[in-house]
Formats: C-alpha cells, sequence, structure tokens
C-alpha cells in the first residue's frame, strides 16, 4: 500500500508540470506569441509538423484513457469474475483461494498441536502471564472457526463490496467520458496551428489534451488501486487460518490484529473510490446531456461553444476522481481503524462506560462497574449524591445502576418511562445492552484482577527471600502493584523495604491499582505499610486525602478512612500497635521508635510485642528495657488502665531470661501483688456488697424465718468506704481521678439505695403477715434501725451532676 | 539465676529453633506462668524468676530435667509443689515443642504427663516393657482349638 501510493504520488507530480507547462502555452498562446513565433520564424511546413505531433499525442492518450477505462471496469469488477472470499471451484468458488486457503489451513492445524504442547509446558512451568484457561479456551473456539474464516472474511468483505456494487451499479458506461474527445475538432485545431495564428486552436488542442492525459492517469490509477484491492483481499483471505491462530496467544495476538485491519482496510477503499466514481460519472453525464447551464461560463466574443467551452465541468468531474483516489488511499487507515473501533465498541458498547465514566476510560469504567456488579446493591443509593432523585430514574432506566428501594416517585416514574424508552428507541437499546455488556466484561475483569492477586498472594507467601528479590527485581506496571500487594501479607515485608527493592513509591502506586479496582483490604494495608516504614505524617496524611478522593463514604469506612487525615493516621498507627499481622509491616527503626516509648505501652499489644523482638532480635530488648527505666507511677497506672495485660506480661514473659527488666512502682518491683495494689487505687473493691445483697434477698424469702442477717458490719464498710472516697476526692488534683472518685461515689449510692429498697420490701411482707409473733416485732425494729442508718449513710454521699 | 549469663542467652536466641524462639516471646507462653503461679499462690517476684526459667530451658540453657530442682531453689517452694509446678510447665508448655527440645538438649525424652527422662533410661525402660509384654504373650494359653475332624457321613 504504501509503494503502490508513492508511486502515485510520483506521477502526480509529474503530471503537475505538465499541467503547469500547458497552462504556460495557453497563456502564451491567448496572447498570440506562439502563433507570431510560428508565422514570423519558422516555415509553414514545419508548423504542420507541430500541428501533427500535437494530434499524434493527442491520439496516444486518447488511446490510453480507452484503455484504462477499460481496464477500470475489469477492474471494478470480481477479478476474472471469481469471488473474494469463497474458496471453491468455478464457478461458485475461486480455485485460487481454494489452494492458498487449503494449504494454510492445513498447517495451521498442525500448529494446533505444537500450542497445546506450549500450553503445557507453559502451566507446568508456570510461566508467569500465562492465563492457561483463557488461552485454551481461545485454542478450542478458534480450532473450530478457521474452518469458517473465509466465511467470516465474507462477511467482513461482503460490507464493503455491497457499498461498492450499489454505487458503480450504473457507472459502467464511460464513453460520455470519450465524447468529450472530439477527434474531427481536434484535426481542425491542429491544422490551424499549421495554417495561422489560431487562439482556438491552441486552447482547444492543449484543454483537450490535458483532458485526456489526467483522465487516463486518473482511471489508470482506479484500475490499479482495484486490482490491488482484489488481490490483496484474496491473499487476506488465504491467511485468514493463520491469523486467526495468532489470536490464541497473546504474543502473536498482534499478527491477527495486524491481519484484521488490512482486510476492513482493503474492504473500505473499494467503497469509498466507488463514492468518488460515483460523483465524477454524474457530473460527467450532466455536463454533457446539457442538463447544467453551460451559458453561465463567460466566453470570449470569438469563442464557440462547444465541448471545450464545457471542459471546466469536466474538470470538476476529474478533481472528484482525484480527490476520491487521494481519499481513499490516504483515509482508508484512518476508515479502517474507525471501523475496526466500531466493530469492538459494537460488542463491548464502550460507549455505556465511556459516557458516563469518561476520565480514565473503559479501565476505569470497568473497574467501578467491576466494583458495584461484585458488591451488589449496598451502598448504591447512597452513591447517587445530587442525581439521587432524578438521576437514578434515568441511570436505573440504562442499566447503569439498579433502582433502590428508598426511591422517589419522580424518580421511578422517569425510570419507568425511560425503560420503556430504551426498548422503543434504538440507540439507547444499544446503549443499554452495552452498558450490561460493560458491566458483565468488567465484573469478569474484577474477578479476573481480584484472582490474580490471590494467585500472587500464595505464590509469594513461602517464597524464597531471595526469589523473592529476583521477582520483585524484574516486575513493572501494574503486575508490580500486583505484586506489593501480596507482598504486604508477607511476614518479612519490612525487610524489602529497608533493603530498598520496594520503595514509598511502589507501596503508592500499588495503593492506587488497589483503589482502582476497589480492593478495599490491600488499600487499608498499603496505608498502614506506609505508615509502618516510617513515611512522614505529612506525606501519609496527603496520601489519606489522595486515596479518599472519589471513594463513597462506605468505602471510606470500610477502609478506615472517616476520620480527618490526622486522625486516619492516629488510627493506623494504632492499629500498627495492636494487631500483629500489620506490624510486621513496620520497619525495624519505627518498631524501635515505638517500643522506645513508654506511653505506647498504653495501646501496644503482647503479641504485637512478641512479634517485633522475635523478628528484630535482641537489640529490641534494650530498646524495651530503655522504655521501662522510663516508666513513672503514672504510666504504669495509664497502662494499668488500658492495656493491664501489658503488665502482666512484661512480669511473666518467658523473655525474662533474656534480660527484660521489670518495672518498678513506687519503690517495688512490678508483681501480682503490686498490680492488685494498683487495681485497688484504681477501682476499690466491692464484693461485699453483692453477698449482702443476696442476704438481704434470702431474708425476705424466708418471710424473717430464716439465718438472721447482721447489716451492721456492711453498713460499717460502706461507711469506711465512702469516707475515705470523699477525702480522696478533696485531696485529689488530677481532673480525671476526681471523675474515678465521682463515679465510685455514684455506684455507693446506687448500692444504698438497694440496700433501703429491700429493707423496705422486707419490712412490708413483715407488715402483711396476719400471724405476727414476738420475733417478727424485733426484726421489724432491727430493719427500721438499719434503713435509718443506710439513709443516713445516703446524706452524706454528695449529689452530683451528670 | 547468678550462673544463667544475659549475654549467653541473647546468643543461644540466634540458634535456636524458630518455634522455640517463638515460644520465648508467646503471650500464651507468659499467660500459662501466671495461671501456674497463680494456683499456688505465687504473686511476688518469684513469676518473673519462673518466667526466667522457663525461658532458660527454651534457649537450651537449662535442661528440662532439672528443672523442677531450679524452681524449688529459686522459687524457695517445697519439693512437691516444685514437681508440681515443673510437671506442668512441661505439659503445657514444653511439649508443644517436644521434638525440638528433644534435638536441642539431644539425651532427654519428654512426656506428655510432664515427665522428662534420661533417653537411655527411657530406651531402656521400653525395652524392659517390650520384654514384659512378650512374656506376658508367652504365658497367655493359647487359643481354644478349633479343629475338627471331618465328620463322615453315613450313605446308608
Amino acid at each position: 500500500m504504501k509503494n503502490f501510493k508513492k508511486f502515485i504520488k510520483k506521477f502526480l507530480v509529474f503530471f503537475t508540470i505538465f499541467l503547469i507547462f500547458f497552462s504556460l502555452s495557453f497563456k502564451i498562446a491567448e496572447a498570440n506569441i506562439l502563433s507570431d513565433l510560428i508565422a514570423k520564424s519558422a516555415e509553414k511546413g514545419f508548423a504542420i509538423i507541430i500541428g501533427g505531433i500535437i494530434l499524434l499525442i493527442y491520439h496516444l492518450f486518447k488511446w490510453i484513457l480507452v484503455l484504462s477505462i477499460i481496464l477500470f471496469n475489469w477492474a471494478t469488477m470480481p477479478l476474472f469474475g471469481l469471488p473474494l472470499t469463497q474458496p471453491g471451484t468455478t464457478p461458485n468458488g475461486n480455485p485460487v483461494i481454494q489452494v492458498g486457503w487449503t494449504l494454510i489451513r492445513d498447517i495451521t492445524n498442525m500448529g494446533f498441536i505444537l500450542g497445546l504442547v506450549y500450553i503445557g509446558i507453559a502451566t507446568a512451568l508456570r510461566i508467569s502471564n500465562f492465563n492457561t484457561k483463557k488461552i485454551f479456551a481461545n485454542l478450542l473456539i478458534i480450532a473450530l472457526l478457521i474452518n469458517f474464516s473465509p466465511v467470516i472474511c465474507g462477511i467482513v468483505v461482503d460490507a464493503g463490496q455491497l457499498t461498492m456494487s450499489f454505487l458503480l451499479e450504473d457507472v459502467t458506461d464511460w464513453s460520455k467520458v470519450i465524447e468529450v474527445l472530439d477527434d474531427a475538432q481536434a484535426t481542425n485545431w491542429a491544422e490551424a496551428i499549421g495554417g495561422s495564428a489560431n487562439f482556438n486552436g491552441v486552447f482547444g488542442l492543449a484543454t483537450i489534451l490535458l483532458f485526456c492525459m489526467l483522465a487516463s492517469l486518473i482511471f489508470f490509477s482506479y484500475f490499479l488501486l482495484f486490482l490491488v484491492r482484489n488481490i490483496t483481499i484474496w491473499i487476506l483471505v488465504i491467511f485468514s487460518p493463520a491469523a486467526f491462530f495468532a489470536y490464541i496467544f497473546p504474543q502473536t495476538n498482534k499478527l491477527f490484529k495486524q491481519w484484521w485491519h488490512q482486510l476492513v482496510q482493503w474492504t473500505f477503499v473499494g467503497a469509498i473510490a466507488a463514492f468518488f466514481i460515483y460523483l465524477s460519472y454524474y457530473t460527467i453525464y450532466l455536463a454533457t446531456d446539457n442538463k447544467i447551464n453551460v451559458s453561465a461560463i463567460p466566453l470570449q466574443s470569438n469563442m464557440q461553444e462547444n465541448n471545450v467551452t464545457k471542459s471546466p465541468y469536466y474538470f470538476v468531474a476529474l478533481v472528484f476522481l482525484v480527490i476520491g483516489f487521494i481519499f481513499s488511499t490516504k483515509t482508508s487507515a484512518i476508515g479502517a481503524d474507525i471501523a475496526i473501533n466500531l466493530g469492538r465498541t459494537a460488542t463491548l458498547m464502550v460507549g455505556g462506560a465511556a459516557v458516563a465514566f469518561g476520565k480514565g476510560g473503559l479501565r476505569k469504567g470497568a473497574a467501578y462497574f467491576g466494583r458495584r456488579a461484585f458488591r451488589g446493591k449496598e451502598e448504591k443509593w447512597n452513591e447517587m449524591g445530587k442525581l439521587r432523585k432524578i438521576g437514578a430514574g434515568f441511570f436505573s432506566a440504562l442499566g447503569l445502576k439498579d433502582l433502590p428501594a428508598d426511591v422517589s416517585p419522580t424518580a421511578e416514574r422517569i425510570a419507568r418511562i425511560g425503560g420503556w424508552a430504551t426498548f422503543a428507541f434504538p440507540p439507547l437499546a444499544a446503549l443499554r445492552y452495552g452498558v450490561k455488556a460493560t458491566r458483565k466484561y468488567a465484573r469478569d475483569q474484577y474477578i479476573e484482577e481480584y484472582k490474580r492477586i490471590t494467585e500472587f498472594e500464595s505464590k509469594v507467601k513461602n517464597m524464597d527471600p531471595l526469589e523473592a528479590r529476583n521477582i520483585l527485581k524484574t516486575t513493572r506496571g501494574t503486575e508490580r502493584s500486583k505484586l506489593i500487594s501480596a507482598f504486604m501479607k508477607r511476614d518479612d515485608f519490612a525487610q524489602f523495604v529497608d533493603s530498598g527493592i520496594i520503595t514509598k513509591e511502589d507501596i503508592k502506586e500499588a495503593g492506587r491499582f488497589n483503589k482502582r479496582w476497589g480492593f478495599d483490604s490491600n488499600i487499608k494495608t498499603t496505608l498502614h505499610a506506609l505508615a509502618g516504614i516510617g513515611v512522614s505524617d505529612e506525606e501519609v496524611g496527603n496520601y489519606i486525602e489522595e486515596i479518599r478522593e472519589g471513594l463513597s463514604p462506605e468505602q471510606q469506612k470500610r477502609i478506615g478512612l472517616e476520620a480527618t487525615p490526622e486522625g486516619t493516621l492516629k488510627k493506623i498507627k494504632n492499629n500498627l500497635m495492636k494487631n500483629s499481622k500489620l506490624a510486621n509491616l513496620m520497619s525495624g527503626d519505627v518498631a524501635k521508635k515505638m517500643l522506645g516509648d513508654p506511653n505506647n505501652y498504653e495501646n501496644l499489644s503482647p503479641t504485637v510485642m512478641s512479634t517485633l523482638i522475635n523478628k528484630y532480635g535482641d537489640e529490641m530488648v534494650d530498646t524495651i528495657n530503655s522504655a521501662i527505666i522510663k516508666m513513672n507511677e503514672d504510666i504504669i497506672r495509664n497502662i494499668f488502665k488500658k492495656n493491664a495485660k501489658m503488665l502482666s506480661y512484661l512480669i511473666s514473659t518467658a523473655a525474662n531470661s533474656l534480660g527484660i527488666q521489670t518495672p518498678t512502682y513506687r519503690g517495688e518491683f512490678l508483681d501480682k501483688g503490686v498490680l492488685n495494689k494498683i487495681k485497688n487505687e484504681i477501682n476499690p473493691p466491692r464484693n461485699n456488697v453483692n453477698i449482702s445483697t443476696s442476704e438481704v434477698q434470702s431474708t425476705q424469702s424466708k418471710e424473717g424465718q430464716g439465718k438472721k442477717i447482721d447489716l451492721s458490719d456492711i453498713i460499717n464498710v460502706h461507711q469506711k468506704r465512702i469516707e475515705s472516697i470523699l477525702q480522696q476526692l478533696q485531696q485529689s488534683q488530677n481532673e480525671e481521678e476526681k471523675k474515678d472518685y465521682q463515679k465510685n461515689l455514684k455506684i455507693e449510692r446506687r448500692v444504698i439505695e438497694n440496700y433501703l429498697r429491700e429493707i423496705d420490701s422486707a419490712l412490708e411482707a413483715l407488715e402483711r403477715k396476719t400471724t405476727i409473733f414476738p420475733s417478727d416485732q424485733q426484726e421489724k425494729e432491727r430493719l427500721k434501725t438499719y434503713y435509718q442508718e443506710l439513709e443516713n449513710l445516703l446524706h452524706k454521699i454528695p449529689k452530683i451532676d451528670k | 539465676m547468678a550462673k544463667y549469663s544475659k549475654e549467653e542467652a541473647r546468643k543461644m536466641l540466634k540458634i535456636i529453633p524458630p518455634a522455640l524462639k517463638e515460644l520465648i516471646f508467646s503471650p500464651e507462653t507468659a499467660e500459662t506462668i501466671l495461671k501456674i503461679t497463680d494456683e499456688y499462690n505465687i504473686n511476688d517476684e518469684r513469676v518473673t524468676k519462673l518466667s526466667s526459667l522457663v525461658g532458660y530451658c527454651l534457649l537450651g540453657m537449662l535442661s528440662p530435667l532439672n528443672l523442677e530442682k531450679e524452681i524449688k531453689t529459686e522459687l524457695n517452694v517445697e519439693e512437691n509443689v516444685a514437681r508440681d509446678i515443673s510437671q506442668k510447665i512441661i505439659r503445657l508448655i514444653f511439649y508443644e515443642v517436644k521434638n525440638d527440645l528433644e534435638e536441642l538438649y539431644q539425651n532427654i525424652q519428654i512426656y506428655p504427663g510432664g515427665i522428662v527422662e534420661i533417653e537411655k533410661q527411657a530406651k531402656e525402660k521400653e525395652k524392659l516393657e517390650e520384654k514384659e509384654e512378650v512374656k506376658e504373650k508367652e504365658e497367655t494359653p493359647p487359643s481354644a482349638d478349633i479343629y475338627r475332624e471331618p465328620i463322615e457321613e453315613n450313605d446308608s
């Protein structure tokens, strides 16, 4: 195709020069310079020779033009009357294609065996990037389809051929073009040149000659174009089995695309050329039959109306042909591209995704749909945002969204109308179909990506670190992002970061990849990894902002991004201290920093601590010791309040054998006794109260006949406790401590009120008794005394505002 | 306790199998020690001492065979208490890594009940038991004679 274009270009340059020469001669003739020259400087006989030569050239070109038209007509018909795509014997089939196609098909069939072997080996050796299932399925389908490859080619070629045939159906008689060339007139003009200075003669001859040359060139070019087109389509059909086979493997898929591109391109060449030929033909036809107002052309006084005076129309027709030729050869590639893209979109209707989610193209759209399709309906409604009321109906009608349950009546109405409209109006129906097809495609893509990551995870999980390093060094692009996501699940992830094989940019990119596909858990891990490797708070904060952008509130919540970046970061750091799996993301330096700060022990889980010491060895023991030395009373009390398990761990871990020091509290080494002391300081014991209450109940149930209890001791305990709390409350400067004491007072109040209620009901029970014994009377007195004492105690507790 | 140096302990940490290392730092080990000491009302600094002894055993510095003796000395408890604590530690903590410990100390054998024996003794004991089993087999009377003469059928 390229060489052909070059040839045409050269030819056009040559003719342009020729045209300029004739235009000049025309100008010269108009000024009667040429005839003067001939008359003055040459013999009469010489002028006749010139006229004769010009006439000869005219006849030569006329003959070429006639021949070109015959060849052109022949080339627009199927070559030798043979079908373009159908192999077989004449008259219904093309024997050339039959021979070539059969041979290529047989060779390709052998290729299938090799293909199967290749799939087998690739599967056995676990060659990366090799999707066995998909390729094997392709192989089976293609093995079947190659037998129908001429039919498939026929469908494509017929699309172009039908258009071409329709346009060229009536464009067979080019005699009108020949009519333009009037032989007698040409002879007269030639003689006139020989006889005297004659403007008409020179002008007429030049015009005819020019038309003749241009027309013959153009028709010959068209002949070549159609001839090459026919032969190329034959060859493409012959090689179709090989091209189909190339489709199977990712490595050869490109060859199939090239073949397909050529097929569509050469099919379109014919259709575009036919359109311009059609246009040109009718221009000449109209001019020759005087259906165009020729008088519109200004004639000089000495000019007669003839074919030459109509020449502008003929030239217009030729220009149509020239443009058509250039257009069909130059733009066929674009046409082919458009056709190929249209073909692709016809199945996927990329439009659906592109219209709704234009930014980022199909991939983002696919990711979006994939996420939605995978997760179902849970958050769709909330994501509608501003389009909530009206947009829901529209999107639902197109299949972009499922109509949520709590939809407004307006939206429901629009959805219903839209739904009918999409069936009634074909483009909308197509879009609806496209959206559905895209969603299905996207869902498949989502699952495919998810599977890939899972595959990576199982592959990488127990991989030897050396092999892991090699894989990390050689993997790039999105595959690397998937790999990094899988590596984040390894216990030694931080070591790859420490050695520089995984960078913070890798982690960020992995996060972006996971965001694109909506793999929330991996996004979460990415954020923890960034904080874990010691990226500055500001940078992590900015990254959190970046990730948060465009996510639905539900998704943000799932990932743990609902707070401000600062809040999220704090939460992430807390998680690193509490979750041993996430703690694996921590680099040695960050772990040291964390274990070295005694305040962190309020949140640090013993499991995380054990993970970090286990991983980083005895140097962490020194770090822990440095923190233990810094632990003062307040810190220990705070740790006890929030994370008592940590203190128990420090006392009883077998790692004490490595020299972990025991914290001291008020000069005493921490042990279980000291821990109990701290416990009592923070929360004074209240066990007695419960026992007493149950005793009161037992008294009540036995209606005073059972075990007589002595509440005076209990009252004394409570009295002492309340006094102690009140004293501590007065002395305390710490607000938090004060709150604790006030809380304890409230509890005391509740307990005493409970006693009072129970004594009250016990007294009522005694009152209800029909027969009252002297002992009952004593019991009543006793209970009344207790009641009084407890009431006095209650008055001692100040009322505390909520 | 002075006989166990922290430096040596740290050196050993680099040599011992990962499972033992993991057990040293494990919060579950710490919890088990706390529970055992709770049972015997040990609430003071002896808890830390016991946890250290467990650590030394796992580090390959104190044979589980000698654990009972060490507990008695270091925790200052009675012999039977020391034996009980030792057996519980072996049963609840060490048995999980039985193979690693047997390999580390080479001459011991750990039993599910929390008893540790020197390997040779254990083997001899096994041999004795086997012999006894054989004897028992020999002594048991043979099973009932199932052979029966075929009964001839009379044609008449």
